[in-house]
């Protein structure tokens, strides 16, 4: 894999420099915040904190400090800014970020900053001069400086440091990627080869500081892929993105055993960034309902699968919440929500149950909701038993987790290339983690009842040789493992067995940032086991 | 280079690799019958029993290959080619039912499940061995008994259909009556097993 990278600090790649040009010219403002800050970071400054369409910034969406300590405030814009802009939507808001402190606990108020105001468009000449009159007169002690899109393209253009694509089949992958439609699902498996390639995630003689470089490189290569998406407002499928993003970065660090601070503060920005994305597809569907995105006679069929590209965003974005103890995961408990989302969730696979366990681990301890969420995972459980057990005369059944969305699409339409004749009866991914939640949960009644049923089942799952694997999309060290239940079952046993997934095989940083474990389950849903469903349910339980 | 046409090889391929797996299934029964899984990551496959055995292996390669020189290349026959393609099949298929026979056999010497004194393939030995397994009911109905498949060499399987054209119609109903009282005995097993699973304690 390393030497499809090249290392050459000082060649400009024009393919390159024309990608990023297109991707800048393409992005509005809140699409090149992120690399913005990330670049940021990899000039020396220390981000404190960076803010996205929101009523508190105060002029400031972007605030650093420099090395000596001078704070730093910038105003991001997209496009270019002529006089009327300028007088009408930029000026008053450059008047607030010159004039008003710095709102942040480690800032001196009475301390000066450095105001910025940024675009990646141009400022046309009469604007230019207002602000160089501005800065001689009202703003002496405080002048605004500007960077445009030249200063932005040349800063991005840097980021990638020589950390190039050689062979002519990643460049594709990037061309593929970077002008992808935009509207439909973005290909996981290109997007995880070519990110894995850029962080040279199997080298292992690399230094760490190369590692710091590489993980900016992929900040910004993964911005480029993304950019289609954010063009489009397709913001379940830019959370993907960042997803396989953050799970390579989180497989490097613990591979690697890399020091916070040659990552931590690019994990900032990107889990920043997820997480606006996430509330963006909330705020969407909270306004408009899901309906108003199904406008053509062939969304119909559709709809299932459309629904489940948005649940297994949104309800990882609440369940993220709730272990992050930020209350905007209580807005699920608000009854016209609740109506929105009725019936959002289908069954066409092990991977569409991934839902049932995030939305029963978010509300089991909701007063008046614990039995809703109970159900939840009966359901779950009730569906596998349908589709996989003994008495099933499903053909296939339902497919194990490592199909995802995509393949149960084609399938459903006939689409895939290849002939598919598997067939699960009998067997489950998903089974053993529900009847650990049930334990778990108290249901003995419910599990005695299934039993009969259940035993007959091989409980799937794979375990990795090395637990950073988790983070891998797949695992070439490994056992699957079939776990054959006992006939006669003991509950204490089941019980004492459920309790002990507590996360001890986890890796680190899965346990230190548990709020990205939903999101990491949801696009890769073959990594919810009992020791990753087990760790949820432990972290959540009051 | 000459122009090429990379989509339509692309189909070629995919046909010849569709012969393969079709040819492969053909010349390997045990394999068509059982339910296929396919596995996505990992170099290990461990089965954890109920009685706390873990038996992990290393996943076992079937591999064959068949050689084109460049030279046949110009003349080469469709035919010519699938001819080489089930060829390879024949003996991956050949790999394949080995392994798949080894595991079993080695499986039922362990368990001790054999028929003593290695007798020939006929009635008798039928019905011993349906005696000494366990047989599933369809949607726990006695009268759809799920009767196991029977495997053996050409010349055994030969043999019996012999027995079987030569038997009597008494020798067929003794034979009968002989199969449903096992399969009798074998739904009370199957019942009482059924029964058996339960949460305790």
């Amino acid at each position: 894999m390393s030497q499809e990278i090249v290392k050459q600090q000082e060649y400009k790649d024009p393919f390159l420099q024309r990608a990023i040009e297109h991707w800048l010219d393409t992005s509005n403002e809140l699409g090149y915040q992120p690399l913005f800050c990330e670049w940021l970071i990899t000039q020396g400054y220390v981000l404190k904190y960076s803010i996205k369409n929101t009523h508190f910034e105060q002029g400031k969406d972007v605030v650093a400090v420099l090395n000596d300590g001078t704070p730093c405030a910038f105003q991001l814009k997209g496009g270019s800014i002529n006089l009327k802009r300028w007088r009408d939507e930029v000026k008053p808001e450059i008047d607030i970020l010159i004039g008003g402190a710095i709102q942040h606990p480690d800032i001196d108020k009475a301390k000066t900053h450095l105001s910025y105001l940024v675009t990646n468009g141009e400022i046309e000449d009469n604007v230019r001069t207002e602000i160089v009159s501005l800065n001689e007169k009202a703003w002496k002690d405080t002048p605004l400086h500007v960077w445009t899109r030249g200063d932005l393209l040349n800063g991005f253009q840097n980021m990638a440091e020589g950390i190039l694509p050689k062979d002519a089949i990643t460049y594709k992958r990037l061309t593929d990627l970077i002008f992808a439609d935009g509207t439909g699902l973005p290909d996981a498996l290109k997007i995880y080869t070519f990110l894995r390639e850029i962080l040279q995630v199997e080298d292992v003689s690399i230094k760490k500081e190369q590692r710091k470089r590489n993980i900016a490189a992929a900040v910004l290569y993964a911005s480029m892929i993304a950019g289609p998406y954010r063009a489009r407002e397709n913001h379940g499928s830019v959370v993907r993105i960042l997803t396989i993003l953050l799970s390579l970065m989180f497989y490097v660090v613990d591979k690697y055993n890399l020091e916070d601070r040659y990552w931590l503060a690019s994990y900032e920005i990107v889990w920043g960034d997820l997480i606006a994305t996430a509330k963006a597809l909330e705020d969407e569907v909270n306004t408009s309902g899901f309906d108003a995105s199904f406008t053509t006679p062939f969304d119909t069929d559709l709809i299932p699968f459309r629904k489940h590209s948005t649940i297994s965003v949104v309800y990882p974005l609440k369940l993220s919440q709730l272990i992050a103890n930020d209350d905007d995961w209580k807005t699920m408990l608000s009854s016209d929500l609740a109506q929105k989302y009725k019936g959002a969730i289908s069954v066409w696979g092990e991977a569409s149950l991934i839902p049932f366990i995030i939305l029963c681990l978010t509300l089991k301890d909701v007063k008046g909701a614990e039995e809703a969420a109970i159900k939840l995972i009966k359901s779950a459980l009730s569906q596998v038993l349908l589709f996989n057990g003994r008495k099933s005369k499903h053909a296939v059944g339902l497919v194990p987790p490592y199909y995802d969305l995509d393949f149960a699409v084609k399938l459903s339409f006939g689409m895939l290339e290849e002939e598919f004749d598997d067939s699960y009866k009998l067997s489950s991914y998903l089974m053993k983690p529900l009847i650990e939640m049930l334990a778990l949960l108290n249901q003995r009644d419910y599990i005695a009842e299934n039993w009969q049923e259940i035993s007959y089942m091989h409980f799937e799952e794979f375990i990795p040789t090395d637990p950073c694997d988790y983070y891998l999309l797949r695992s070439e060290a490994g056992e699957n493992r079939s776990t054959l239940p006992k006939k006669e079952k003991s509950w204490s046993e089941l019980v004492t067995e459920a309790n002990e997934y507590d996360g001890k095989t986890l890796p680190p940083t899965m346990k230190r940032f548990p709020a990205f474990l939903p999101f990491l389950i949801s696009i890769f849903p073959h990594r919810a086991n009992s020791e990753t469903v087990g760790y949820l349910h432990k972290i959540v339980t009051k | 280079m000459i122009t090429d046409f990379p989509d339509a090889k692309r189909e070629i391929k995919k046909a010849v690799d569709a012969v393969l797996r079709q040819k492969v299934k053909q010349n390997a029964p045990m394999l068509s019958m059982v339910n296929k899984k396919t596995l996505h990551e990992g170099d290990k496959m461990g089965v954890l029993h109920a009685d706390g055995r873990h038996i992990v292996s290393d996943l076992q390669y079937a591999q064959s290959e068949f050689t084109i020189t460049h030279k046949e290349v110009p003349t080469l026959k469709p035919e010519d080619l699938l001819s080489r393609v089930s060829t390879a099949a024949e003996d991956m298929a050949g790999q394949i039912e080995r392994g798949l026979f080894k595991t079993i056999d080695d499986s039922v010497k362990e368990s001790g499940n054999t028929i003593p004194g290695n007798p020939e393939l006929g009635p008798d030995s039928i019905l011993t061995a349906l005696e000494m397994i366990s047989v599933d009911f369809e949607d726990d109905d006695r009268t759809k008994p799920v009767k196991p498949s029977i495997v053996a060499a050409p010349a055994a399987v030969e043999k019996l259909m012999e027995k079987e054209a030569k038997a009597t119609p008494e020798e067929k109903e003794e034979y009968r009556k002989k199969e449903e009282a096992i399969m009798d005995k074998k739904y009370e097993e199957h019942m009482a097993d059924l029964k058996s699973r339960k949460i305790i304690d």
